[in-house]
């Protein structure tokens, strides 16, 4: 499955208006409980998951988060795109430092073989300066919609 | 032919991400002939390093802890971590202590 065909304009809301992970985490899993493609205990394996393997990545211009859970949770693949109206302390993949951030991409993996590939791209997306530079000015999910689709293969 | 055995934590196949990125830059360097990155789930590590003799550098997502460093060093294994073959920052430095060691063998 193509990257981009995982964005959804519904499942993107950059003001999400929470003062935790634990918060998002439940906002999160609800609007895609909602729009069907993830299932019921989608939100508690987030927050185990997160809590022993943390998904922090420091990129030399952004900072951000990939919560993910196992495939069973996920109905449909899918990326929900969050943006937080206040930075939220998030930890570091691997070693567990404490990080900041208010971006978070919710990865919905379903088929285990498409993730190397799907890993790579956002990588490769988020190490790029000029896109991290128009990822971070998009302000509506129309348009940041449309970049991402665009930009990302 | 030396093995880089790269393992990650989450399951988010970071492992294959990070093995894909080193072996690029070894054939990059002309060093794929010597050395090749091979992914396997951190639950194997232990044992993966204890049997197979060609492994001559762990690269976990996180930093190995002391049961697995006492297995690395018993088995003269360079432990490092993946995040600089992910994240970009420091990959420089991380391919050149990669080739370091295999340019050793």
């Amino acid at each position: 499955m193509l990257t981009s065909k995982m964005f959804c304009e519904d499942l993107i809301d950059l003001s999400i208006d929470v003062n935790d992970e634990q918060e998002l985490f439940d906002f999160v899993g609800m609007i895609t409980y909602k729009k069907g493609v993830s299932r019921l205990g989608y939100i508690s394996s987030l927050e185990k998951r997160e809590s022993a393997y943390p998904t922090g990545l420091q990129f030399p211009m952004i900072t951000l988060a990939l919560p993910h859970v196992d495939s069973k949770y996920v109905n449909k693949p899918f990326i929900f795109v969050g943006k937080t109206k206040k930075n939220l302390k998030i930890k570091q993949m691997g070693d567990s430092k404490d990080l900041k951030t208010n971006y978070f991409l919710f990865l919905g993996i379903k088929n285990g073989k498409d993730q190397p590939k799907l890993l790579a791209n956002l990588m490769q997306s988020f190490q790029n300066e000029n896109f991290v530079k128009e990822f971070v000015k998009q302000d509506s999910k129309c348009e940041m919609y449309s970049f991402l689709v665009k930009n990302i293969i | 032919m030396k093995t880089i055995l790269v393992c990650c934590g989450s399951g988010v196949a970071t492992s294959p991400q990070v093995a894909n990125k080193i072996n690029d830059n070894l054939s990059n360097k002309g060093l794929d002939g010597k050395a090749k990155a091979i992914p396997k789930p951190i639950e194997t590590a232990k044992s993966t390093v204890e049997n197979d003799p060609s492994i001559i550098i762990y690269v976990g997502i996180a930093p190995a802890d002391a049961e697995l460093q006492e297995v690395l060093d018993k088995n003269d294994v360079f432990g490092t971590v993946g995040l600089p073959w992910l994240t970009g920052m420091g990959e420089e430095e991380a391919n050149q202590k990669v080739e370091e060691i295999v340019n050793k063998y």
